[in-house]
């Protein structure tokens, strides 16, 4: 059964679509990932879910319930920037966090210790949230987002603000929620998406474009790709140039170029040729497995040239 | 609504201790509740020195504790509902803002408990601060006027309590229905200047909540007392609170 239904939401915000007819199903105990580009939409539909804004049209179901105040009792919501009283410690947070959630005061205070102590804000547990950096909030940002142990937790981008160990440390811990949670977040670090999420959402001008599970997506779109590298940038640029006379689509970075795999073997003779006769170094060759970047980059490129 | 008021309640006690904004009421009223008396019964001694120095004669009536409790009156209505509108005005816009809203919301709390906490605490705030002060007014009228009548005193204290009330939730309101602090306490100052126009008019300027002062002197001086300004305030402070639910009920964060 699913635990998050969303059936054809729609909204606008002043003469801006941001959502149009939005369908969508996610199973309980999964770790779903909502991508998309700047301005898509995801912010949005997940403060429809997180009860913070009211959609036009359409409706939705979490755990069974539709949008009314005791959906928020099964619901735990990260928001983009996470912005808290600056005045407040981090415990006083999750003490007033817990307490509007109507915890009992023995078995929050023991929740508490433990969720400071899994985020790894328990040094800075007594220090006010003003001074705290932005990786800090959204640390204390999951914390309190879990802190009554939702059925559902929503969270918007709840790495940006996260150095790689960080990332790493709070991609751990979405990992181990799945087992009691079902963790719907949005992200643009499409590396992480694919590390943690079973199941992946593309949402483009406020509408669902793919809706798979990761694997399944990775099989059905994504294409291997090659990257060449050369001497250096001037060269690698005049390759790509090649590359566009010849209709083959490429990403210039630095030193190095990619291309899908399967282009390059159609044009291998004419590309190597170019390579030769214009004495461009090529220092290396090299074959790439499909990653969901080249997925979501491949379907973006798509949509607009459709 | 009524489970999660405590915890509101307490997180906007708190905000008012450690933003300052009780120290900073409790210092007005400290203030004026010192110098208000203090000004009244020196004010002879320093007319006479004023007019030595300009070789004039100035010479005033006998000073009583009606002008401690003019000086009082007037000052603290003045600069006390300037003082309510800059502590209250963010209280609600602020937190829209800064995106610190976002927090509450995401919570199984109701936006009218949330307006609601807010209001209370403020109460609390604004009685503090107006005890401290009254009775520094009390103990120093009691020693420079003996006959200072001290309960018509305490009772009238209670009117200046509607009145800072009324304009806290005022600007509590109007903090509700706008994104930004400074349009809060715009809205406010308005409105208090409206308020303090309608008592020119013959029909309805019996019943404007600027009419404190006559409703004050009233109580001090065991005068019956007219409640038609209490209940101007009632309504106002229903309109605005109606208005302030309604407005922030339909209100939505944005980037």
């Amino acid at each position: 059964m699913a635990i998050i239904e969303v059936n054809t939401i729609t909204k606008r915000f002043k003469t801006v679509s941001a959502l149009s007819g939005v369908s969508l199903a996610v199973q309980k105990g999964v770790v779903f990932g909502f991508l998309g580009p700047n301005g898509a939409g995801k912010t949005t539909l997940i403060r429809i879910l997180a009860g913070l804004i009211t959609p036009d049209e359409g409706s939705f179901r979490i755990a069974g319930k539709g949008n009314t105040m005791e959906t928020k009792q099964h619901v735990g919501y990260l928001a983009q920037s996470p912005r808290f009283y600056r005045w407040l410690t981090a415990r006083e947070l999750l003490k007033l966090s817990g307490n509007l959630h109507g915890m009992e005061a023995r078995h929050l205070d023991d929740r508490i210790d433990s969720l400071l102590e899994l985020c790894g804000i328990a040094n800075v547990a007594d220090r006010r949230i003003g001074g705290f950096s932005g990786g800090m909030r959204q640390r204390l940002g999951i914390a309190q987002a879990i802190i009554h142990e939702p059925d559902v937790v929503f969270l918007d981008e709840p790495v940006s603000a996260l150095d790689p160990q960080g990332r790493k440390e709070v991609l751990d811990l979405i990992d181990s929620l799945r087992e009691s949670t079902t963790v719907f977040m949005s992200s643009h670090i499409l590396d992480d998406v694919q590390r943690v999420c079973d199941e992946v959402a593309i949402i483009k001008d406020g509408a669902i474009r793919i809706h798979e599970k990761t694997k399944r997506l990775l099989q059905l779109h994504a294409r291997p790709v090659l990257i060449m590298t050369f001497d250096s940038h001037t060269e690698a640029q005049a390759a790509s140039d090649l590359c566009g006379e010849l209709g083959i689509e490429t990403t210039a970075r630095g030193e190095t170029i990619s291309m899908l795999s399967a282009d390059y073997d159609t044009n291998q003779r004419k590309i190597l040729d170019f390579v030769g006769s214009h004495g461009l170094k090529l220092k290396s060759l090299m074959h790439q497995e499909a990653t969901l970047e080249d997925v979501f980059m491949h379907h973006m490129r798509e949509e607009y040239h459709d | 609504m009524i489970e999660t008021l405590p915890s509101l309640v307490g997180k906007e006690w708190k905000e008012s201790v450690r933003t300052s904004r009780l120290l900073i009421w409790v210092a007005v009223s400290l203030f004026f509740g010192i110098l208000s008396p203090l000004t009244a019964y020196f004010m002879p001694d320093i007319l006479s020195y004023v007019g030595a120095s300009q070789n004039i004669m100035i010479s005033i009536g006998t000073i009583t504790y009606h002008d401690a409790m003019e000086q009082y009156l007037k000052n603290f209505t003045q600069i006390g509902t300037i003082v309510i509108i800059v502590v209250s005005m963010g209280c609600v816009a602020g937190e829209k803002h800064d995106g610190s809203m976002q927090f509450l919301l995401s919570h199984p709390v109701s936006r009218t408990a949330i307006l609601l906490a807010k209001v209370g605490a403020l109460k609390l705030t604004i009685a503090i601060g107006q005890l401290v002060g009254m009775f520094c007014m009390a103990g120093y009228c009691l020693y420079l006027f003996p006959d200072f009548p001290l309960v018509p005193f305490i009772f009238s204290n209670l009117f200046l309590f509607i009145y800072f009330l009324t304009f806290a939730v005022i600007t509590v309101s109007f903090s509700a229905m706008v994104n930004k602090p400074v349009l809060a306490a715009v809205g406010s100052l308005a409105t208090w200047l409206i308020l303090s126009v309608i008592t020119l008019s013959d029909r309805v300027g019996s019943f404007s909540i600027a009419r404190v002062n006559d409703q004050m002197m009233q109580a001090l001086e065991g005068f019956p007392i007219n409640w038609k300004p209490t209940l101007g305030a009632l309504i106002v402070v229903v309109v605005f609170s109606v208005f302030g639910v309604m407005v922030f009920s339909r209100w939505e964060p944005e980037d």
